[in-house]
């Protein structure tokens, strides 16, 4: 099967000379349709910014990152083929929404990169009111501000927004980290559904091992910027091979018998 | 703003309900004396026709100069018009002067440092010296150079006082822009593949709206001052229109003789520009979080 997303030697620098900083160096793994891939690592591990090279926020400064077998970056230009193809549902849903902005607005937004008779027809009303019934809005909520909702419905909106253009390919950076851990469980769950429904492929961005476990196939583990491991998620949490996601595993709480196993 | 309005109820009533805004306002005399002499004002710009009986352009020779007396509260000019009824329409022109000079001069210079906040590096190094350049001069020596290369009148009066009021704006949503673009929703629109100008008008605008609102209200009274000015020098409004500069213009001839003709208009650019400073800075203070009252 042919990849999604192939990253191959992907590094990122910042600053020059003795201040050069290595954010992510050769990073390297592919994403295949429908699959969830897991990104996991601490706070400054570099994982957001390879979502962020992905999505075309950052550019890379070696390596090539192909999409469906065409580059995303020339230099530090961003390829965007087809817009609305690739969408992206950050953490914090605090500030990822504009507060001076309807919600129908926001959620509306990404059409505005679409050419005007796709906007026109995937901006219908009964798509839009379809879509956040699926996500669990009402359409009285279509008129109001941000700041009249909890986060948790917030991110609802923001992943309403990431679908309206129906995306292939979904970047879900730590979007249920900001949350209460009740909400956490719903919106990892819609998420789920969505991808099953929508036969959508997800690249994952967490720290949290728990959460990737329940969501994700496959994963990598990211350590100062480096990928330190690769494999299936079940692979990785039954046998893993470094020091450093042994740590991480540690970190989760042993409810279970089969995570106690990994303490013994 | 949260934190400011929690202070303000908790100081108000509990059980009733205070318009925070209002209830600081209320809380300094001076602000509320600046709202006074404004609305005072309007209503007498408004009412005019309704107030005085006489066309503030009507020449009526034989009445010259007379002094104010109970037909000619202020008294007449050197043709006979009545000075209070000038004053009224004056006030109609200054005031509405001064509001469309300092919106139009706020709203392009939003936009334009907008733009060269949100694309940086060399249009933003182009405009910001551009404005540099336009701060350099002392305002009303520019506005005095812009009147009078473009021919004295009141439109060109007012071109100039806006070119001279726009480096302001400019550099302050400039400053918001640059604090915007690191905002997630912005970066956010970006990844969407939104057009730069559609997140300039949609996102970046109408959040750096509010800084930009408080300059306008501080800077009004001092465009009014600057037409006036540009007015008395001749490079503004010209005779026969009632503007209060070129009134004075006029008038500070006869001082000795005659002294209601350019007193009464200076008293009302005077009450004028000390009210919407007065307001301006009331409105600074309220919107200060650092201020401490």
């Amino acid at each position: 099967m042919e990849a999604l997303l192939q990253l191959s030697g992907v590094s990122k620098q910042y600053g020059k000379g003795s201040q050069l900083f290595h954010a992510v160096s050769d990073a390297a793994f592919s994403i295949y349709p429908g699959e969830t891939f897991g990104l996991i690592g601490e706070s400054g591990s570099g994982k957001s910014t390879l979502g962020k090279m992905v999505t075309g926020l950052e550019y890379p400064t070696s390596g090539s990152l192909l999409y469906q077998g065409s580059p995303l970056w020339n230099g530090k230009k961003f390829n965007r083929r087809k817009p609305g193809e690739m969408q992206i549902v950050f953490q914090d849903p605090q500030s990822s929404l504009d507060p001076r902005m309807k919600v129908q607005d926001i959620i509306l937004e990404p059409l505005w990169a679409l050419p005007a008779d796709e906007r026109r027809q995937k901006g219908s009303t009964e798509r839009l009111h379809a879509l956040i019934a699926r996500v669990g809005l009402k359409p009285e909520h279509l008129p109001r501000y941000p700041h009249e909702f909890s986060g948790g419905q917030r991110q609802r909106i923001a992943i309403a927004r990431a679908l309206i253009t129906d995306p292939t390919f979904v970047i879900l950076d730590e979007p249920t980290s900001a949350l209460d851990v009740s909400v956490q469980a719903h919106v990892l769950n819609l998420l789920k559904e969505l991808k099953r429904e929508r036969g959508l492929t997800y690249l994952f961005i967490s720290h949290n091992m728990a959460v990737i476990r329940y969501m994700c196939d496959r994963m990598a583990v990211m350590q100062k910027g480096r990928i330190v491991e690769t494999g299936t998620v079940e692979d990785i949490f039954k046998h893993p091979q470094e020091a450093y996601t042994k740590t991480l595993l540690s970190s989760l709480p042993s409810l279970h018998k089969e995570n106690a196993s990994l303490h013994a | 703003m949260s934190s400011l309005s929690a202070k303000a109820d908790t100081a108000a009533q509990p059980s009733r309900k205070v318009n925070p805004f209002w209830f600081r306002i209320r809380q300094s005399p001076l602000t509320l004396f600046g709202l006074f002499l404004l609305v005072m004002l309007l209503l007498l710009s408004v009412c005019a026709p309704l107030i005085s009986p006489h066309d503030p352009t009507k020449i009526n020779i034989p009445e010259r100069f007379s002094p104010p007396s109970a037909a000619h509260w202020f008294g007449t000019d050197e043709v006979g018009r009545d000075i209070f009824t000038r004053i009224l329409y004056g006030a109609r022109l200054s005031l509405g002067v001064g509001v469309a000079v300092v919106l139009s001069a706020g709203l392009v210079g939003t936009v334009i440092g907008a733009i060269s906040g949100y694309f940086g590096g060399r249009v933003d190094q182009i405009i910001m010296r551009m404005m540099d350049i336009v701060l350099a001069f002392p305002s009303l020596v520019l506005a005095m150079a812009v009147a009078a290369v473009l021919g004295p009148n009141l439109q060109n009066a007012m071109l100039a006082i806006a070119i001279i009021k726009i480096p302001v704006y400019v550099r302050l949503a400039r400053a918001e822009t640059l604090a915007l673009r690191e905002k997630l929703y912005v970066k956010a629109a970006v990844t969407f593949g939104i057009k730069p100008w559609r997140i300039i008008t949609r996102h970046i605008i109408p959040n750096a709206v509010s800084p930009v609102i408080i300059q306008v209200t501080l800077d009004i009274g001092d465009a009014i001052l600057l037409v006036a000015t540009l007015g008395f020098l001749g490079l503004g409004a010209q005779p026969p229109t009632p503007e209060w500069g070129a009134m004075i213009s006029i008038g500070w001839k006869y001082l000795l003789d005659y002294w209601w003709y350019p007193t009464f208009p200076g008293l009302a650019l005077f009450l004028a520009s000390c009210g919407f400073n007065l307001i301006g800075d009331g409105i600074r203070d309220i919107l200060d979080p650092k201020a401490n009252r």
